[in-house]
């Protein structure tokens, strides 16, 4: 049963991946990561609980409230200030995006048999679908151009990490825990303000415009 | 409270105080005061740890060996430095009328800021309390990037942040690998991610995992520190930094991120023996120096041209460590010293030139400055004199450690092929900071100088620094000598 | 625990479960399409049409007099004629209620997506048949979009195929309730990547719209315009039934829990009960997604769709790692 919990979820974050590859329309977009946060932190309750590891209900916790919740609906309004809604052309398109992503996921799976407890069952597919979310999240980064896109890819390659750190470890020291998740919403603040002040200047939030520094 | 943690809360103190307002002459006094305090307690931890007690706090979460004293001390040093020149450089900017109360505030804030992060991951010995630091380094610094307020400083800190908190997910992801490998072994608790109990363990850590975890880790600080490929940010980040800041960035960060990679290729290096991690080093470290020589040779911007030194050294620096022999060890923590000691004149001469001119590009500067301004433009050919490694100043030392170790070891290449790009890099700085300094002057216009060159808190410092760099190649005092001796230990014996 | 021997037995029983299978999917069909109308009228604080509409409406047409344009040729009149015998034909295929397809004997997945496409065949060639521009625009905008789903179909397919072990779908829904409640990622990605491919193949937001005609948006209604009457209302039966067929098909493929393993009458009456109330989730699914997402403009409509197909190669993919 937690089995099928966990890999449903996880599955659910790899096709809100894939989604967010295929996705224009950027609340869309911060939708489905928030959406792919809430199922990290279902994955996170569901191991403290059959564990019975009550300092991870805190990390489930902070996941929801944190990455659920609180960074997607700042994302929102980042946006709504700067009223644009969509990503432009990615410099590859969508077809093709998703077979590359294809391809990573692969990637991702045949590395994640190396594991000890990745050779079969639950963890096998955890670890497997966190390094292609890993490696989707660079592609999304590479291949983006708006500034929030890149976010939020950023963001994906974060819960990928995450993933692994509950699907392999069963979670890292309470301490650690917190002192990164405090960390990263201090960064996603800190990019927030900065596409705040680049939309300002630049009236656009392309990124491929920031150009000039070069050699 | 201890000393080492009493070394953690002064600038975080003097970061608080540097945030409120205030009158001037306060502000500047709690900046000076405050790292002039710190560097004081980094040596005094320094000479504890050399006294034979071993500095630790919250149970081993931060804990001093040779390794530690060596980069605090750097840090300590560097972070004073840049505070004195920070005050004499905003001086400057104040009489131009550049600064607004804002802005000033940032400064005093960040400046300490950014150094208490780097003394905390100097004395870290915790992986994810390094992380930790490692991120609240990129954060403080972002905006110190964006000081100018430019359009270049939007699209440089943007970079930077990008990019860094990208290796710093590449680094998270390995710090968990690193504590999956060794799942069963390492405990319970916090003390399970010390750096100590790794090595205790390395042993039992399963091999594929911390292979996988190692080269991300190794790529994440990695691209902290500035290795090719990873180092498209740094160009960027320098020339957009005001020097003050530049300095810290090009000395405190890039020692704080060598200092993480070490960690790493240790438990590495205990478990999986010294070919995996010491040869993905060689590799960076030898493509970081190749891809900085034609950089430099095209180069158009004096900060750039040092931020590309700077890819080069730490390039350096992780080749000697890469080829796996004690004395390549002991050189590149020599080089490392050396630089320290060395990039600041660069930067606070480069840093004088841009602002007498108002900008750092070439073609603003114009050809010719030592007849604008004599001091700093013959500060920034001693610099480069030191920086290319010539004799008779330390670097030329550290690198010929580093050689010979590499001649006489197994990777007899490499070391040419990094022999040859020290000559060409060699060149390419006499090049391109002659034509700056000496060069004639294209068209009358640019004789004309828009600010006179004074003597000041700045230039004070700038020589002060250079007669440091300049001593310290005849002469290393003998606690500085056995602080680079225990670190080669750590990092040649691991223990 | 579950059998995996057929659950009918002989060739007749399986002709008169075959005719009845079908018989109650026809019946069933318009009440489908009016169930959802009617929670999306809901979700828009509408009243919405009753939940009989869709019986008014196909008895007014059949009630009506065909009218035929004069090119129209024998092509024109046979098109709807077998695009609503394939999907009755279709209905056969798959099991329902039992764990087994009537027709089992005759073919699985491949003579399924066979017998859609041919049916899909007709009615494109038959739209094309009087020379109308809407006919040809609404032909070549739905072959374009079947390029692309029939492989995602069939991958989706394979997926589970693969999981079950047999191609045929009543071997493939008892092989997967044997396997109980192991759960594997590729199950998501294929069901994600079917949904996707559901939605296209009945012509719902975002990829057509079924309650437009206008010119620049619509794909199957384009291809219809031309019909009346009768003609007009075996197209759209035949629309409804496939609808409920492919939402039939994710719930054998998914969820098969609730669906009876034996002929007895008390389990089939229970297993309606079930196979209903799964029918009612999928189309609410169906309802939320239409009503939560715009319409794509055309030239988008095969990025979604391909989509589903990196989903179903990814399952099928995942797999094997």
């Amino acid at each position: 049963m937690t089995g099928n919990v966990l890999i449903l979820c996880a599955a659910g974050m790899l096709v809100s991946a894939y989604l967010m590859v295929a996705q224009k329309a950027l609340f869309t977009a911060i939708r489905l990561y928030s959406a792919q946060s809430l199922l990290l932190g279902i994955v996170a309750a569901t191991i403290a609980f059959s564990e019975a590891r009550h300092d991870l209900f805190v990390t489930a916790a902070l996941t929801v409230a944190l990455k659920g919740i609180l960074i997607p609906w700042f994302l929102m309004r980042v946006i709504d200030r700067i009223g644009i809604h969509r990503e432009i052309e990615p410099f590859l398109n969508v077809p093709a995006s998703l077979m590359v992503c294809v391809g990573l996921t692969v990637v991702g799976y045949r590395v994640s048999t190396g594991f000890p407890e990745g050779a079969r069952g639950v963890s096998h597919h955890l670890i497997g679908i966190a390094l292609s979310m890993l490696l989707i999240g660079l592609f999304l980064m590479v291949t983006r151009k708006k500034a929030i896109t890149q976010i939020l890819a950023l963001l994906t390659v974060e819960n990928a990490v995450f993933l692994v750190a509950v699907g392999v470890t069963s979670g890292m020291p309470f301490v650690v825990e917190l002192g990164i998740s405090f960390d990263v919403i201090l960064a996603v603040l800190i990019l927030g303000v900065l596409v705040g002040r680049i939309v300002d200047r630049f009236e656009s939030m392309d990124v491929s415009r920031l150009s000039k520094l070069k050699g | 409270m201890n000393l080492l943690v009493w070394t953690l809360v002064v600038p975080l103190i003097s970061a608080a105080a540097g945030g409120l307002g205030g009158p001037r002459p306060f502000k500047e006094a709690t900046l000076v005061g405050g790292l002039l305090l710190t560097f004081g307690l980094c040596l005094a931890t320094a000479n504890q740890f050399l006294g034979g007690i071993v500095p630790a706090a919250f149970g081993d979460a931060l804990r001093v060996d040779g390794l530690s004293a060596l980069v605090l001390v750097l840090c300590g040093f560097v972070g004073l430095l840049s505070a004195v020149y920070g005050v004499g450089y905003l001086r400057r900017n104040e009489a131009r009328r550049l600064v607004t109360p804002r802005m000033r505030r940032k400064f005093y804030a960040l400046i300490p800021a950014y150094v208490f992060a780097m003394l905390l991951v100097s004395v870290s010995n915790n992986l994810g309390i390094l992380w930790i630091a490692v991120e609240l380094t990129t954060l403080a610094s972002v905006f110190l990037v964006t000081f100018h307020d430019r359009d270049t400083s939007l699209e440089a800190a943007w970079k930077f942040l990008m990019l860094g908190s990208l290796g710093l997910a590449f680094a998270l992801l390995g710090t968990v690998l690193l504590f999956a490998s060794g799942q069963g072994h390492l405990g319970e608790g916090m003390a399970s991610l010390n750096w100590t109990r790794f090595m205790q363990v390395a042993p039992e850590l399963h091999p594929f995992t911390l292979r996988l975890g190692v080269v991300f880790a190794l790529v994440g600080y990695g691209t902290k520190a500035g290795l090719a490929p990873m180092h498209t940010w740094k160009p960027d980040a320098y020339r957009e930094a005001p020097s003050p800041a530049g300095v810290l960035m090009a000395v405190g960060m890039l020692n704080g991120a060598l200092y993480c990679i070490l960690r790493v290729h240790l438990i590495s290096k205990a478990s999986l023996g010294p070919e995996f991690s010491g040869g993905l080093l060689l590799m960076l470290g030898l493509l970081s120096v190749l891809i900085a020589t034609p950089f430099i040779l095209i180069q158009w911007n004096l900060k750039r041209l040092l931020a590309y030194s700077s890819i080069e050294h730490v390039g350096i620096m992780a080749l000697g460590v890469g080829l796996g022999a004690e004395a390549g060890v002991f050189g590149a923590l020599l080089h490392m010293t050396y630089h320290s000691l060395v990039k600041p004149v660069a930067f606070f001469s480069a840093g004088t030139l841009a602002q007498l001119h108002s900008s750092s590009d070439f073609d603003r500067i114009g050809n010719g400055t030592f007849s604008r301004a004599p001091i700093a433009s013959a500060m920034l050919v001693l610099a480069a004199v030191i920086m290319t490694g010539s004799p008779p100043f330390g670097l030329f030392f550290s690198e010929m450690t580093i050689l010979r170790a590499g001649f006489l070891g197994p990777h007899v290449t490499a070391t040419a092929v990094f022999l040859a790009a020290l000559i060409l890099l060699f060149c390419g700085f006499a090049y391109q900071v002659g034509r700056i300094v000496l060069g004639p002057p294209r068209d009358p216009a640019e004789r004309r100088i828009p600010q006179p060159e004074r003597f000041d808190l700045g230039m004070g410092t700038m020589i002060a620094a250079a007669v440091i760099a300049v001593v310290s190649a005849f002469y290393l005092p003998g606690p500085l000598m056995a602080l680079i001796r225990a670190a080669t230990q750590v990092v040649w014996g691991g223990a | 625990m579950t059998p995996l021997t057929p659950v009918i037995h002989s060739a007749l029983g399986a002709i008169v479960v075959a005719l009845l299978q079908a018989a109650g999917m026809l019946a069933m069909a318009p009440l489908l399409r009016a169930v959802i109308k009617k929670m999306k009228a809901r979700l828009q604080n509408r009243q919405g049409p009753p939940l009989l509409q869709g019986y008014y409406d196909l008895a007014k047409l059949l009630r009506k007099e065909p009218v035929r344009s004069e090119d129209a040729s024998w092509v024109y009149v046979a098109g709807p004629r077998v695009y609503f015998a394939a999907a009755v034909a279709a209905t056969t295929l798959v099991p329902v209620l039992v764990a087994a397809a009537p027709l089992e004997a005759a073919g699985g997945i491949l003579l399924l997506v066979g017998t859609l496409a041919l049916g899909r065949f007709a009615l494109a060639t038959a739209a094309l048949d009087t020379g109308s521009p809407f006919g040809g625009m609404g032909a070549s905008r739905d072959m374009t979009i079947a390029a692309l789903a029939e492989p995602a179909l069939l991958l989706g397919l394979f997926t589970s195929a693969l999981a079950a072990g047999s191609m045929n779908l009543g071997v493939l829904v008892r092989g997967l309730l044997q396997q109980g409640h192991s759960f594997h990622p590729s199950d998501l990605l294929a069901f994600a990547g079917l949904f996707i491919i559901v939605i296209a193949e009945t012509g719902r937001i975002p990829v057509d719209n079924p309650a437009t005609h206008l010119e620049l948006t619509m794909i199957h209604e384009a291809m219809v315009l031309e019909y009346a009457g009768p003609d007009l209302a075996l197209v759209e039966w035949a629309s409804a039934l496939k609808e409920l067929l492919y939402l039939t098909l994710l719930v054998d493929l998914f969820i098969p829990t609730g669906i009876a393993t034996t002929a007895a009458p008390a389990a089939v009456l229970g297993a309606l009960a079930a196979w209903t109330g799964k029918i009612v989730l999928f189309a609410t699914a169906v309802t939320l997604a239409e009503s939560t997402n715009a319409k794509l403009r055309l030239f988008r409509v095969p990025e979604l769709v391909s989509v589903s197909l990196g989903l179903a190669f990814l399952a099928l993919a995942i797999r094997f790692l």
